[in-house]
């Protein structure tokens, strides 16, 4: 049982040593690493800065809501507390990077309900402030707000493939994992 | 089954807040309906009022030029670095000025208001119904045959 312990402990020893990232290749992980914080950090303190506005005077929003014209007063005045709140969450889930692909998934979700609104309110030709962050910022209009939204939503989808695209475990970690489970196997036996 | 998880805790928490900012938050909004605004005026208003009316017309241009109001002037937020100074020229204080908007539904014509009352117009009020109801009240009547 030893010999087999000890083979198998060597052998994975061989797989750290192989799969151990170059130089160049930790650099680029780095990189990568700084960029998609920075990302999720901007977008996260924009989230709790929108968030923050409409939460100072929640009726102004539900008027803001009633100026798209598509809602009936009640629903945009549960809205407008509601909205805030969610965003509020949603931010502070992508600062601290906990419960992160709902996190993406609402503010995905959101951007594209805001788009949606700014694209028919601007075919509609209304002359609205836009309201997406309170009275902080008058006079917005849709046209500038619609272009913000629509980078946004580029942020978003990039910190979602690289969500996805990135392995939850890196090779090194799963093989240091087996590298765990064969030596106390090994004492074990 | 994460994300559906985390999409479910990150709405609890949103339902928690704003369950609170509905209950408690002193800014909160009236779920029932609109509040009454002290500088809202119905069009019955506007024809026993005295004083002389300058209307503002708070939609976009292109509603402005497909039908206005006579003698309504274009001030909306796009237009106001431009509209606002010629707004000026036109404004005598013994006028009461009245803003209007679309519909009931539309809010513009309240921040309007509230903008030039900020800015030194301190007799701005809206029209109730805005432009759908004054086009109903002067609508030409059905020709009879």
């Amino acid at each position: 049982m030893g010999g087999v312990a000890e083979r198998t402990l060597a052998r994975a020893e061989n797989a750290v040593n192989a799969e151990r990232p170059t130089p160049n290749a930790e650099r680029r992980t780095l990189v990568f690493r700084v960029i998609r914080i920075t990302l999720r950090t901007g977008l996260a303190l924009l989230f709790l800065f929108a968030a923050i506005t409409k939460l100072i005077d929640p009726a102004e929003f539900a008027q803001q809501i009633a100026n798209y014209q598509l809602l009936p007063w009640t629903v945009a005045a549960i809205l407008a507390v509601f909205l805030p709140a969610l965003e509020f969450c949603l931010g502070l889930s992508l600062l601290f990077g906990r419960l992160e692909t709902g996190a993406l998934i609402w503010a995905g979700s959101l951007l594209v309900i805001f788009t949606g609104a700014l694209i028919s309110a601007i075919a509609r030709g209304l002359s609205i402030d836009c309201g997406c962050f309170g009275r902080s910022i008058e006079n917005t209009g849709t046209v500038g707000p619609l272009i913000r939204n629509l980078m946004l939503l580029v942020v978003t989808g990039l910190l979602w493939f690289s969500r996805r695209n990135s392995p939850k475990q890196t090779a090194n970690e799963s093989s240091l994992s087996l590298l765990g489970r064969n030596r106390s196997s090994g004492t074990r036996s | 089954m994460t994300g559906t998880r985390e999409v479910g805790l990150i709405l609890l928490g949103a339902l928690l807040l704003g369950g609170v900012t509905a209950a408690v938050h002193p800014k909160r909004p009236s779920f029932l309906g609109p509040p009454d605004e002290p500088n809202e005026i119905t069009l019955a208003q506007t024809s026993a009022a005295s004083a002389k009316i300058l209307w503002v017309d708070a939609r976009s241009d292109a509603e402005f030029v497909a039908g206005h109001i006579p003698g309504a002037l274009s001030l909306n937020f796009d237009n106001w670095p431009d509209a606002f100074p010629k707004f000026l020229d036109h404004y005598d204080p013994s006028q009461r000025v009245i803003v209007y908007c679309s519909a009931s539904s539309c809010q513009l014509s309240r921040e309007i208001a509230e903008k030039l009352r900020a800015s030194g117009v301190t007799d701005a009020g809206f029209l109730k119904g805005g432009w759908e109801a004054w086009q109903k009240e002067h609508s030409p009547a059905p020709r009879t045959p």
